[in-house]
């Protein structure tokens, strides 16, 4: 196949021979174009895998929204957050929507059965888990006063189990021994309330209090989270700004949004990989052209016109970045194949931006190569035939 | 048959008048040619001679279209060269010229064959060019060796190929510099009989470029060359 391309296209011919026969060179300079292709195809493939693994955290919070109320300077301690009036007041503007309001008190303490304080412990007080939760071991009472349920991350990283003992100390408030009735499934960053890190006491210990945020779900087959988002605000944002009420799709997005960019940003660094391939190529073709000296004048000197010279030239040089590519892409789509079987599950979950990385990636490496090219081949090609001559 | 110094014929293929190349080297300027005349008529055989430094080379180089005088005229079949542009020369060396140089100048990677066709590579007519560079490595005697790499090949072999190359575009001018230079004298007088057969069969003016006199003898004129200026002597 490649004789009958070779007599359609002779200076194929002539690129691919010269090219074998700086061996070592040649070699050299793909390994530089396949470095850069890899380097861009794989941190895109892989970038896109994390991304997809992280946002895989958002699956099941399609329906939830937080709400946070603003508070303004000078507001006594009294009016900060939301009171009962707010909570009633959102519930009837979220129709069929649940409206679940959170206590997070700051400055609590968690301390184990064993006296160690679980240091990244934070104290969520709520009504009802089971709004929310299911238990991973244990039980959550269907009338829970008295006991504290615990999220998966803490339970693990502090050995809290089920019937064990802790303490919680609300800055306050209180501090008192409860028994734990139940370690909550892992629920993943996207988490309104970041129950992996919670343990969470109900409302009744905190007495009359002020709440420091609303969680909102919809039922999962009917609802619009965004409708009744809007509903809530409308319906409270009256007299002033009271409440924002932000849906978890909204931070996925920004979120998507940010894994984006710095996939771009890592992508670019690896596109300074080519620049090297470029000064590799540029400096194999210089050597290369000066080598062949001679036999380049002898070529201008038959017949060859200049921009044959700079043709064959610049056709060695981008086949360096064909081959490259050809190898870099494979190379870059195994990367890929290991990296979504890690990190996604699915060693063939390729996204179309992932993909598309391979593609700038190869397209990028034969463009290096073939303007890495172009100078030594017009400085060779506008030497005079004569200087060869004598050479 | 004696010429006069500076014998131009009449039904010359190239023909200079009054020739002056000068180079500038620094600040000096450097006369190679200092106003010669010549010309070289087709199927005829001239041997330039001359020390190194009388500006043979120089005058090789405007007889290749490899360059244009500083004043005086080089015309080609009555046209001005220096009036050529530069890819006017290329194509003008490609259909009128053969060259054979003294170090070989084949390339490496190509076939003693794919190193004939090289100057007609680029013309896509590679079952033409294919015939013409079998007939032609068949008839310097290197019929059996049409894909044999260069290193592969003798000297004497090497430059065979060479003037087999020098002659794929059917040239009216083949310039030989040093020709046997890099041959030992038997190999050296097989090439300079190789061009007088060649020169008869495909009517081809021939001229050498050398220091030696030997291969001067073999020519029918001989051209000498001292400090840029002529003396012709038959």
């Amino acid at each position: 196949m490649f004789d009958r391309l070779a007599a359609r296209f002779p200076v194929l011919l002539l690129a691919r021979r010269n090219l074998a026969r700086s061996r070592d060179l040649t070699i050299l300079a793909v390994l530089a174009v396949v470095i850069g292709v890899v380097a861009i195809g794989g941190i895109g493939l892989g970038g896109e895998a994390f991304k997809q693994d992280q946002l895989s955290a958002f699956e099941g919070f399609g329906g939830t929204a937080t709400a946070d109320p603003i508070d303004y300077e000078g507001e006594p301690a009294s009016e900060r957050g939301f009171g009962d009036g707010d909570i009633d007041r959102m519930r009837q503007a979220a129709g069929s929507a649940t409206v679940l309001p959170v206590v997070s008190p700051g400055g609590s303490t968690v301390q184990t059965a064993s006296g160690d304080i679980a240091v990244t412990a934070q104290v969520n007080g709520i009504e009802d888990p089971r709004a929310f939760y299911d238990a991973q071991t244990g039980e959550i009472p269907a009338n829970w006063r008295r006991s504290v349920v615990v999220g998966a991350r803490i339970a693990d990283t502090n050995d809290i189990a089920v019937g064990d003992r802790i303490t919680v100390s609300v800055p306050g408030a209180f501090t008192r021994a409860f028994t734990v009735d139940a370690i909550l499934e892992a629920q993943g960053f996207a988490d309104p309330l970041s129950a992996d890190q919670t343990v969470f006491v109900p409302l009744a210990q905190f007495g009359e209090p002020r709440y420091d945020s609303a969680v909102v779900r919809v039922p999962t087959t009917a609802g619009d989270i965004d409708a009744v988002a809007e509903n809530i605000e409308a319906a409270l944002n009256v007299r002033r700004q009271e409440v924002s009420v932000s849906p978890v799709q909204n931070q996925r997005a920004q979120f998507e949004q940010l894994f984006g960019t710095i996939n771009q940003f890592l992508a670019g660094v690896g596109a300074l990989s080519l620049l090297v391939a470029a000064v590799t190529i540029a400096n194999t073709q210089l050597m290369s052209a000066l080598e062949r000296e001679g036999e380049l004048g002898v070529m201008r000197a038959v017949g060859y016109p200049k921009l044959a010279v700079v043709r064959l030239l610049v056709a060695e040089s981008a086949a360096l970045g064909v081959v490259g590519a050809a190898v870099g892409i494979p190379l870059a789509l195994a990367i890929g194949l290991v990296v979504n079987a890690l990190l996604v599950g699915d060693p063939l979950a390729f996204t179309a931006t992932g993909l598309t990385y391979v593609a700038v990636g190869a397209v990028f490496g034969i463009l290096t190569a073939l303007v890495a090219g172009i100078y030594p081949a017009w400085r060779t090609a506008n030497k005079r035939p004569v200087e060869a001559f004598q050479a | 048959m004696a010429h006069p110094v500076g014998y131009v014929p009449e039904d010359a293929v190239i023909e200079g008048h009054d020739v002056v190349k000068e180079y500038r080297t620094g600040d000096q300027v450097v006369r190679a040619l200092k106003g010669i005349d010549f010309g070289i008529a087709s199927g005829e055989s001239v041997a330039v001679v001359g020390p190194s430094g009388s500006g043979k080379s120089t005058l090789l180089n405007l007889l290749g279209l490899l360059d244009v005088p500083t004043s005086g005229s080089v015309t080609l079949y009555g046209e001005e060269t220096a009036e050529f542009s530069e890819a006017e020369r290329t194509q003008k060396r490609k259909e009128v010229i053969g060259f054979v140089f003294q170090s070989f100048f084949l390339i490496p990677t190509l076939t003693a064959r794919e190193n004939v066709e090289m100057p007609r590579l680029l013309d896509r007519t590679p079952k033409r060019t294919r015939e013409r560079a079998t007939e032609l490595l068949e008839r310097v005697g290197l019929g059996d060796r049409l894909d044999h790499y260069p290193d592969e090949l003798s000297g004497g072999q090497k430059q065979r190929v060479a003037v087999a190359r020098s002659l794929i575009n059917d040239p009216a001018l083949v310039l030989a510099d040093e020709p046997t230079g890099n041959l030992d004298r038997k190999t050296g007088d097989q090439i300079l009989d190789l061009f007088d057969e060649l020169r008869e069969m495909e009517d081809v003016a021939v001229v050498t470029v050398t220091h030696d006199d030997y291969v001067a003898d073999a020519a029918d004129r001989v051209v000498r060359l001292i400090d840029g200026t002529l003396r012709e002597e038959s």
